[in-house]
Order: structure tokens, then sequence, then C-alpha cells
């Protein structure tokens, strides 16, 4: 009877852990949305009354990846800087809206906006089908990259052909492995997943890796920037996509019209050109 | 929820394979070299006190991931700066086995240490009394005492190896976080995949215990 | 040698424990079917005397030799000799994973000194003569004091040794235990096992010694027969111990 009771009672624990896993997302944009129903509300009101959304004093919080050369990275004197830093500063200059960057990581940025803790991302993310499939919500392009594939220098791998048998390393989650998943069965190599870009790196460099597939300008600002002795393959590359600010819930919509507003605008001044030649040269 | 265990499950229980994989190489190690270096902190010789307790110290000083950081891409450079390019490759697997083995061994050193140490030197002094040789009296008479006393110990600090199995996940080996992270990153149900992994984790570590507590009882059988 | 029955042969021997100077330089020799009980109050090194003969403790200076063996050579198999010589401790030191038997057989078998059918017949024969051969199968923790310590005397008699030391063999036992350890080294002696019994009790001391020793601060103060010593001391340390504890 003790031992009925026992089960019965972990049943309920794992059925709730279980309810629990798939019902946090909802009741999370549940508590979002009367959070920032009053912002929301004003948005409409500023909408007809033209530019002026500083009024209301809403601070959006937005995420992004701890190090994505040239796209966000500390630098030298500890300054959180890059393209997208940059190109999110010019537009709440431009837009008026205040906002607080938060460096999350990768996989932290994803999980914040999916909890609500934050309102959108801006991390280097390529528009692909797949995310706005499950619930992404994209801006427009505001850079476009393509993925290649980077050996060591003194590598004699020349292509994929080459890879046969091999192990090949990739960042999680990024563009760079999803092309690698696509290429890996035709050409038959193995991938190893790693959680940031300078251990992928490092992984080809010390060579536990034969080669890294990465968004081919990351790879060359890392290159060039930290003298690795790594080589682009440029034969290798693919057809890219654009990278676009992010969110994932309706609420934020205001925050993507913003962007997509001031993308426009730092585009035509020529703000826009004046950053990407800051970090890309 | 159900959706990502159709599609993900099976990638997922390798993973899960690859975690119990990686624990027992790197238990099965820390278990001799938590011997070898508890032994020699118990002998009477300052030399080997002194190995031992810097073995202890220096790994227990370091956290599990910059040990593996280091070995897995510190010690191949170190080996190929003397040798040349790629003489010495280490995969994620040996990697992760020296780190857990280096890492659980100190601990385990300890563990066999204060085990050893808590059986009564009376014992020690009759065996030998008798005429045996250290070796045979620390193997029949002090370590099956001193063993009783480290099983808890020892079960506790198997399943924080198992646990810390995780860390390897920076270095690439496809163990459950590392695979974890790529289902994530494939699928965006983050709540979901790790309250699967939670409950995979729980599932292993709860019969892990179990099988230790029967042991465990076995063991101290005839003991009263 | 000059004698061949000698089998305990100690000269100038000396003992230190960092600077603490135990034993200060103790001489004597023990025959073949002696007795020899050693006296003295806590401190007096004793203990630490009978530990050296059997090296459980390392020796500073000075010379032991046991059964002709040199044990403060460095090339002496301790192993070895240490087979000859049983030692029996204060509180037992029962091994205790291991039942009666075990305990009995572990060193006989483990020395290659008998096959494990040999060494079990000779370990019933040996409880047998303590009293003991219903608990062959009983572990450690179920025996009393008294028990124990004849168990432990016949661990030490099952690798038939030549000489027995007694380390206050029943100093850790409940008064009304001390009689059937005491009764079995009474035994033991008029056997004719040369022993070297450390101990508290004077009456066994006048009983059963050949020959009793009184030693303080690291010295043997006084030794002689037992009338001598006890009844007769000529020391006065002797004298004002004698009279703490008599």
């Amino acid at each position: 009877m003790k031992k009925l009771i026992a089960f019965a009672l972990a049943l309920v624990l794992a059925l709730s852990l279980v309810a629990c896993g798939s019902t946090a997302p909802a009741t999370d944009d549940a508590a979002n949305s009367e959070a920032t129903a009053a912002p929301d509300a004003a948005a409409e009101g500023d909408a007809a009354e033209g530019d002026a959304t500083a009024s209301d004093g809403k601070v959006w919080v937005v995420a992004t990846d701890t190090v994505f050369k040239p796209f966000e990275y500390t630098d030298e004197s500890g300054n959180f800087v890059g393209i997208d830093v940059d190109i999110l500063a010019a537009i709440a200059e431009d837009q008026g809206f205040q906002y607080e960057l938060k460096s999350l990581g990768w996989d932290g940025a994803i999980a914040a906006c999916q909890s609500g803790q934050a309102d959108g991302m801006i991390a280097g993310a390529s528009i692909t089908a797949e995310r706005q499939e499950s619930g992404w919500m994209f801006s427009d392009g505001y850079y476009t990259a393509t993925q290649t594939m980077t050996v060591a220098e003194n590598s004699d791998i020349a292509g994929f052909e080459d890879l046969e048998g091999k192990t090949v390393a990739v960042k999680i989650g990024t563009q760079g492995a999803a092309y690698a998943e696509s290429l890996k069965d035709e050409y038959g190599f193995t991938i190893q997943s790693f959680e940031d870009s300078p251990t992928m790196y490092q992984a080809v460099l010390g060579g536990q890796c034969v080669a890294c597939f990465e968004d081919t300008p990351i790879m060359q600002a890392s290159i060039k920037d930290g003298g690795l002795a790594l080589k682009v393959l440029e034969n290798t590359a693919n057809e890219g996509g654009d990278y676009g600010f992010a969110i994932f819930s309706e609420n934020s919509q205001e925050l993507l019209d913003m962007f997509n507003a001031g993308l426009a605008n730092i585009k035509a001044n020529g703000k826009y050109d004046e950053i990407l030649a800051k970090y890309l040269g | 929820m159900i959706r990502i265990i159709t599609t993900y499950g099976g990638l997922l229980l390798t993973a899960m394979g690859q975690t119990l994989l990686l624990a027992l190489c790197g238990l099965f190690f820390a278990c001799i070299l938590g011997l070898i270096f508890g032994l020699l902190s118990v002998l009477k010789n300052r030399v080997c006190n002194i190995v031992s307790i810097i073995f202890v110290d220096a790994i227990r000083g370091v956290p599990m991931i910059v040990l593996a950081f280091y070995i897995y891409f510190g010690m191949p450079a170190l080996f190929n700066g003397l040798m040349g390019y790629n003489a010495v490759t280490l995969t994620a697997l040996q990697a992760g086995t020296i780190c857990l083995s280096l890492n659980c061994g100190a601990y385990m050193a300890e563990i066999i240490r204060a085990g050893i140490q808590s059986v009564d030197k009376g014992q020690m002094e009759a065996a030998r009394s008798l005429g045996l040789p250290y070796w045979k009296a620390m193997y029949r008479v002090v370590l099956p005492q001193a063993i009783r006393t480290m099983i808890p110990s020892i079960i506790n600090q198997f399943i924080i190896t198992l646990k810390d199995t995780s860390i390897l996940s920076v270095i690439g080996f496809p163990e459950l976080v590392n695979t974890a992270k790529n289902v994530v990153a494939n699928s965006f149900r983050t709540f979901e995949v790790w309250t699967i992994v939670a409950v995979m984790y729980l599932i292993i570590i709860t019969v892990l215990s179990r099988v230790a507590k029967i042991l465990e009882r076995r063991l101290n059988r005839g003991r009263e | 040698m000059a004698e061949n029955n000698v089998k305990i042969h100690v000269s100038h021997l000396k003992k230190s424990f960092g600077n603490l100077e135990v034993l200060k330089d103790v001489s004597v020799d023990v025959t073949q079917g002696e007795v020899v009980v050693v006296l003295g109050p806590s401190g007096s090194g004793k203990s630490t005397f009978l530990r050296c003969l059997n090296r459980l403790e390392t020796i500073t200076d000075g010379q032991v030799i046991v059964d002709g063996y040199d044990i403060t050579d460095k090339k002496t198999d301790i192993n070895k000799v240490r087979e000859n010589i049983g030692m029996v401790f204060q509180h037992f030191n029962l091994f205790n994973n291991l039942n009666v038997m075990g305990n009995m057989i572990l060193a006989p078998t483990e020395l290659k000194k008998a096959t494990k059918a040999e060494a079990t017949a000779n370990a019933l024969k040996l409880l047998k003569r303590v009293g003991l051969l219903d608990k062959a199968e009983a572990y450690p923790s179920q025996l009393s004091g008294g028990q124990k310590q004849r168990v432990a005397i016949a661990r030490a008699l099952a690798m038939n040794p030549d000489i027995l030391l007694f380390d206050e063999p029943t100093s850790a036992l409940d008064p009304e235990m001390v009689g059937e350890v005491l009764q079995v080294m009474k035994q033991l002696a008029s056997e004719g096992m040369t022993m070297v019994v450390v101990t508290h009790e004077i009456g066994f001391a006048r009983e059963v010694a050949s020959r009793v020793i009184f030693m303080e601060g690291g010295y043997i103060v006084e030794e002689g027969t037992p009338e001598e010593v006890l009844d007769h001391p000529k020391e006065a340390r002797t004298i004002d111990f004698l009279s703490k504890v008599l």
C-alpha cells in the first residue's frame, strides 16, 4: 500500500514537472501582456501624435551574445562594443527610445526573450524559415552574411571532399552549425559542438578538429584581429542570409517597428556605413 | 513536449549514453588515482606525503572548467610545441576522462586518506606483529575496514562526478548538456528540453544511489 | 651469542620521539622459557620497550637481537622475525572485518605457513585451548572483552611463535574478565613459553614471573626474582611505586 502511494506521488510529481515544462512559456506570455499593456496603449496614442515615443519612459531590454566578434565583444578598454551594439545605439538615438543591453550569451539571450525577461535580441541572428516557424519575429535584415569553412593555415584540406572521416568544429545553434549539419552526411565527417567562437577556433588551431564553420565576416575579423593561423576557404561559402533583430512576442512589436524605421533612417543618412567601416575596415 | 521527445529523444538518449560512458571512464581512473594518492598520503614517507598533498591541492585549487580547457587545448599544444604540429591530439572523450579522473581522483584521495586514518592504528600494528608485510596488512585488514566508512562519501563523490560531466560540454564532448544545447538551438524549446534533461539526470542519479545503497548494505553485512 | 638459550638480547637500547627521550639506556637478556614481567608507572617507557622488541617502534640507538636476528640491522627481514614473536595488545586489536576464524588463519595462510585446511584445524585446536571453540564464526563485535583477548592470544599462537609479548593485556578489561585472560597466560607460562609481559597485575607477577623488571624514567631501576623486587625492594623509587599499587 505504502509503495502504491509513493508511486502515485512520484507520478503526480513527474506529470506536474512535464506540465510546468510545457505551460511555462504560455504563463510567461500572459504575465508579459499584463506588464506591457500600458506602454502598448501609449504607443497607439503616440502613433497618432507622431514621433514622441521617448515620453512614455519605457526602457526596452535587449539581449545579446557575449562574444560574437565583430558584432558584439568587449574591447581592450573593457567596453562592450560591436556592430550590433553600435547599430542598436544609433537606431535608439534616431527613434528616441531607451534600452538596456544585456549580454547573456546566445542561449541565454534566446531563453530570456522566450521567458519575457528581455523584449528583443540583437546577436547576429540569421533570418531563417525554421526560426520564424518556431516563433521568432525578425526585423528587416541589417547585414548579409555567408557561412564558410575555415581551416588551419598549413592545412592541406582544400574543400569538403577532404573531410571524409574527420571532425569539424561548430558553434552550437549557429548558421555555421546548420551549414555543417547539411553537409556532414554527404561528405562523411563528424561534428563537435562548442559553446563559443574562441573555443571553436582553438579546436582548429590545436588540431582537435580539422575545420570550423563560421559566418564569413566574423571569421575574417577574428583572423585579422587575433592574428590566428587560420584561413577561410572562400570556395566553401553558401548562399548566405540576412542578420535580423528578433522579438518573440507580439508585445514587442513596437520595438520591432522602431528598429525597422530607425534602420532605414541610418542607412539613408550614412550612419550605417560608418559603423560597418569602423569594424570591418 | 511530446514532439520534442519524439523528435529528439533518440539524440538525447545517445547523449545520456555518452554522459554515462564519460562518467564511468572518469570514475574508473579516479578510483585508481584516488587509491594511489590516498595511500601515498598515509605512508610513513615524507616525500610520498608531499607528492600526494601537491596533487590534491593543485587539482582541488583549479576549477574543473579551467582544467578541461587546459587538458584539451593546453596539453596537446605543449607537446606539439616540443614535437611539431599535431604530434599529439586528444579526443574530447580522452581529455574528458583525464579531466574527470584527475578532479574526482583528488577528492577520492582525500576520502581514502580519511577512511584509512579512521581505522584504528592497532589494526595495522596487530597485522604487522604477526609478520604480515605492510601492503598485505593494508590490503587484507585496513582497506576492507576503511572502505566501509568511505562508502557514503564515495557514492556522494560519484554523483558529483556524474553531474560534473556536464562541464565537459565546453570542450565539445557530446554529453547530455552539450547535446541539449544543440537541441535547444534547433528547436528553441528551452524549457521543455531542459526539463527532459533534468528528468534524465534525476533518473540516472536516483538509480545509481539505489544501487549504491544496496551495495553498501551488502558490504556491511556481518559487521554488527 | 654467548649462550644458545638467550631468546632476546637487548643492549644499550635508546628510543626518542623527536626531542623526547623515552628509553635512555636499557640492557636486558631474556632466556628461553623465562617469564619476564615489566612493571613501572605510566610514562616509564615500559610499553615502548616492549614495542621495540618486535620493532613496532623504530630503534634510535643500541642493539636488539631476537632469536639470533639483529633487528636493529636494516638488512634483517623484520617480517620473518615477527613470525616468531607474537604480540598481544591492550586493546586486543582483533581484525574487525574478519570473524574469529578469519583472524586466526589470516597470517598463517597469507605467509604460506599452512594450507587453509591445516590453519583451520590448528585454529580450532587453539580456540579449544582458550575455551572459545563455539565462537569460531563470531565477529569481534559480538565478543566480550575477555573473549576478545583470549582470541587475540590464540591468534598470536596460531603462528607458532617462540616468544610472546603482552602489552598490558588486562588493562582494558572489566575486572570480572581479568581472571580468564590471566588463566590462559598462566597456562602458557607453565608450558614453557618465553614471555615478556607489561602489566599492572602484581599478583600475576608474584605467581608466574621468573623475573620482575621495574622501569622508571627510561631506565631499568631494579630487577630480580618476584620476592626480591616485590617483597624486598632496594630502590626508593621501587618502594614508592609498590606502596601506591599494593
